[in-house]
């Protein structure tokens, strides 16, 4: 009998994946590919949040544990921070969490940051896309279980 | 042996004067290992040890309210080893303490510490608390009711050890020699082994044996929080019962907590009742704090934590490319 993991793997995977969207830049990047009625996966599920920096290690780790098969952290461009350098903050709590995912054998792809503008509703879409089709390549997330052997 | 006659004159001074409230440095444990000690009265002085099995961090104490007690005008007096002063720079540099509230007794020429839980695997029969002797390149071993063992010091030395280049105390108020303290051979200063990529199965078999005592936080110096994330129920960061992924969860936390912190001086691994490869996920850490942003941790007092500043050098977080804008 298959697990539920495999049936999942079967069919056509639909990956889950969070996304923390700054308030002040991809959010409304997000909301302009919206009124630009531009098309993106629906597998995204968007939290806001005030900045980008803001956004815990461990946010992105209780992600992975409650099933998310991805997460992405999206803030301003660089010097374009609200709040001067939350964005920066944030680049290095993600890349430190990437490396450390990585070293306990976890794709450290599962993990994404990007820059969206306000203005940038084309690229929020682009992203999405980019970001979902690499973690469908990657398949469904292990949620730090054994893997079926 | 305890503690050399100069020191041990130096330690009852300040307790008898009045300068300090109270000495904390290492002592012999029941097992074969180390444990802290904290002397309030000069006959107290007794008991503390310097052999290089006596190496447990004592500075977990010094943030808890026992050496907190009575009168926090004085200073507590610390007997550090260099790494230990690193540990404390850390601290001051986090104004977990403050520099008047601390008198340095640096342990100079330190040529490192034995593993408990090498020794433990090495001589499995040994009970209580040996004697240990360095000879040259071997520490000499003598149990309660045991002749007395060679051991070439490579084979004991805690993996901290074995390629730290600090041997002498990076700050302090007075400073001793360690006794029969001798330059440390060529043998030794070569790196332990850089922590390499097991991957997850490797990593599934350590973390599902984790118990969560979480007596690898309790025995960290740098986890002082009285309010801590792990303890929470609302929210629940990390949910209690033990499984695998829980108990994933709880060592990413811990780690990612002390990421830039944590100066690997290996004392959760030493704690760990289960013997899990703690020091190679907090040495893994420090080398890619090191690599990324140049920040090591515990050298500076004045420092800032490397998660909360950047530099506009730092390497590129992002890996999105927009083709054909």
């Amino acid at each position: 009998m298959l697990s539920p993991t495999d049936e999942r793997a079967q069919a056509e995977f639909e990956p889950t994946i969070v996304a923390f969207l700054c308030n002040w830049c991809s959010y409304a990047g997000a909301d302009l590919a919206g009124t630009q009625r531009l098309t993106y996966p629906a597998n995204v599920r968007v939290i806001r949040v005030m900045c980008s920096g803001r956004v815990d290690p461990g946010y992105v780790l209780q992600c992975l544990l409650q099933g998310a098969d991805g997460v992405l952290v999206s803030g301003c461009h660089h010097g374009d921070c609200h709040y001067v350098c939350g964005n920066r903050i944030a680049e290095r709590r993600v890349t430190v969490m990437r490396r450390l995912l990585e070293f306990v054998g976890v794709e450290p792809g599962r993990v994404r940051l990007t820059w969206v503008s306000g203005a940038e509703g084309r690229r929020f879409a682009r992203v999405i896309d980019d970001v979902v089709r690499d973690i469908k390549a990657l398949g469904p997330f292990h949620g730090f279980e054994r893997r079926a052997s | 042996m305890s503690v050399p006659a100069a020191l041990d004159r130096h330690l009852r001074d300040l307790l008898s004067s009045g300068q300090v409230r109270c000495v904390l440095g290492p002592a012999a444990g029941c097992g074969p290992r180390g444990t802290a000690h904290l002397a309030r009265t000069p006959e107290a002085v007794d008991r503390f040890e310097l052999s290089p099995l006596a190496c447990a961090n004592v500075l977990v104490h010094l943030t808890s309210e026992e050496a907190r007690r009575d009168d926090a005008r004085r200073p507590v007096a610390v007997l550090a080893r260099p790494c230990e002063t690193r540990m404390l720079n850390q601290l001051l540099s986090e104004r977990a303490i403050e520099r008047d509230e601390l008198h340095v007794v640096g342990l100079g020429g330190c040529r490192g510490v034995i593993d408990s839980r090498k020794l433990r695997e090495r001589l499995p029969e040994l009970r209580g608390f040996p004697e240990v002797r360095e000879e040259g390149d071997t520490f000499v071993i003598e149990g309660e009711g045991m002749e007395p063992v060679s051991v070439p010091r490579n084979e004991l030395l805690l993996d901290r050890c074995s390629g730290c280049d600090i041997s002498e105390p990076l700050f302090h108020d007075h400073t001793f020699p360690l006794a029969d303290a001798a330059p440390t051979s060529a043998a030794e200063a070569e790196c332990a082994p850089e922590p390499s990529d097991e991957g997850w199965d490797y990593w599934a078999d350590q973390f599902e044996r984790c118990i969560r005592c979480y007596a690898c936080r309790d025995a960290c110096p740098l986890c002082y929080c009285e309010d801590c994330v792990l303890d929470r129920l609302r929210p629940m960061w990390v949910p209690r019962s033990v499984s695998l992924k829980n108990n994933t969860a709880y060592q990413l936390i811990r780690v990612l907590h002390l990421s830039g912190r944590c100066t690997a001086c290996g004392e959760c691994e030493q704690a760990c009742p289960v013997d899990l490869p703690l020091l190679t996920l907090a040495r893994k850490m420090e080398q890619e704090m090191r690599e990324l942003y140049g920040a090591r941790s515990g050298f500076d007092p004045e420092g800032r934590h490397p998660m909360s500043v950047f530099d506009p050098n730092d390497p590129e977080g992002t890996d999105f490319e927009e083709q054909g804008r």
